[in-house]
This record gives C-alpha cells, sequence and structure tokens, in this order.
C-alpha cells in the first residue's frame, strides 16, 4: 500500500472542538474586560490602586 | 527525562498540594476583597488589607510558583509532555499567565496593605482604598479551568505531539 501525503494518516489532526470553545470564550471575556474598562475610566496601571491621598514611599500619608 | 513510579507519585502530590492550595489561598483573598469592596467598618477595612498582603505575601505568591515548578516537573517528566496536549499545553499558559499577574500585583498589594497598616490613615481614606476584585475574581476562574482541565484531561494532540506520536511509532515499528 502506497503511504502517500494525500493519506489522512499524513495528516496532522485538526485542533480539538473544545479548544477552539476555550479560545472563543477567553476572547469574548478579553473583549468584555476592555469595555467595562474602557467604560470606567480606562486607567489600567498601578496607578488605579493609588489611594486619593498622596502617599510616601514608606507608607507614611503626606497630606495636601 | 522520565520520573520512576515513586518519584511521580511525590511529585504529583506536591504539585496538587500546591496547585489546590493557591486555589484555596485565593478564595481566602477573595473574602477579604469582599470585605474592603463592601464594608463600612474602618477597621475591617484595615484589618482586611493587612490580612490580603500577609496572604498574598506568604501562601498565594509561593503557591503560585511551586504549583508553576512542579507542572513543569510532572509534564517534562511524564508521558504527557509540556507541548504534546492541548490540555498540558493550555494549563502551562494559564498557569504562566496568572503567576505573571500575580507578581506584577503584589508589589501593589503589598504597598495597600502598608498604607492600611499605618496608624497615621485615616478612616476616609481607609474607606476610599480600592478593592482588587476584578483580579482576586479573574485569577480564581483562571485556576479553576486549570484544575477542571487537569482533572478532565480532555484529549487532542498539538501537531507538534502528533509529530512526536508518528516518530515513536516509527521507531517501535523498525
Amino acid at each position: 500500500m502506497v503511504d502517500s501525503p494525500r493519506d489522512p494518516a499524513h495528516r496532522a489532526p485538526g485542533t480539538p472542538r473544545w479548544v477552539i470553545a476555550l479560545g472563543i470564550a477567553a476572547v469574548i471575556l478579553v473583549l468584555l474586560v476592555v469595555i467595562v474598562m474602557f467604560a470606567g475610566g480606562g486607567e489600567h496601571g498601578p496607578g488605579r490602586h493609588a489611594a486619593p491621598t498622596e502617599v510616601g514611599m514608606h507608607g507614611q500619608m503626606t497630606m495636601p | 527525562m522520565a520520573l520512576t513510579p515513586g518519584l511521580r507519585k511525590f511529585a504529583l502530590a506536591v504539585h496538587l498540594t500546591c496547585s489546590v492550595g493557591w486555589l484555596g489561598t485565593v478564595v481566602a483573598y477573595l473574602t477579604l476583597d469582599l470585605t474592603v469592596a463592601t464594608s463600612q467598618d474602618p477597621e475591617a477595612v484595615r484589618a482586611a488589607w493587612i490580612a490580603m498582603g500577609l496572604v498574598t505575601s506568604w501562601a498565594i505568591v509561593p503557591f503560585a510558583i511551586s504549583s508553576l515548578v512542579t507542572g513543569l516537573v510532572m509534564s517534562l517528566g511524564t508521558k504527557w509532555g509540556l507541548f504534546r496536549h492541548w490540555w498540558v499545553l493550555i494549563s502551562l499558559l494559564l498557569t504562566a499567565f496568572a503567576t505573571v499577574v500575580l507578581l506584577s500585583e503584589a508589589g501593589v498589594i503589598g504597598r495597600l496593605a502598608g498604607v492600611a497598616a499605618d496608624p497615621a490613615t485615616s478612616s476616609d481614606t481607609l474607606l476610599d482604598l480600592p478593592h482588587t476584585l476584578p483580579h482576586s475574581v479573574g485569577g480564581l476562574l483562571v485556576l479553576v479551568v486549570v484544575q477542571v482541565l487537569n482533572v478532565y484531561k480532555p484529549q487532542g494532540l498539538t501537531p507538534y505531539g502528533w509529530r512526536k506520536q508518528r516518530e515513536q511509532r516509527g521507531l517501535s515499528a523498525s
């Protein structure tokens, strides 16, 4: 029997459906997060966690 | 670099402990995070933030790094390999992603815990300290997905895994 490249045994299996479904779910989740972030103001750096009053290097409060 | 059966069981026990431990400590962190998000009591918020700092530094980060390292050991030391099966590859990517995000957030958490621990911090400032719910909920979701993949091990060889399998079959047939 000729072992030809057209033989299905030669072809790598396609990506499983559960991987595709997981990938789609991840993309949808990321898009939702991005939309919520932009709707909420947009910042996603460490500054978003800054306390409203300025804080010095060692956690000491500096009043404005 | 196949592990002996005894070593494999030991490595699996350590990996499971670290992985489930990571998940458990994130749940504990989440309950504190919810307190920060919902409480109107500044002292409760102070206590929650101090605890969040301690849980992150002494439990979550060590478990996360251990889980990632032991997962690598398990993959490389068993038939599963690192890139041959889709469930292993996706678990690795998600675990690495979660660890990177955790390590980048750990500094922020430590700083805010420091603010909360400072006796000079006013009640208003304590109540204005932000929560980290998007990260704690998102992190928990990622860990649950990894846990499910590791238990169910859904079938599927990557193209690399399929090539390796063919090579091995070719070698054993010759």
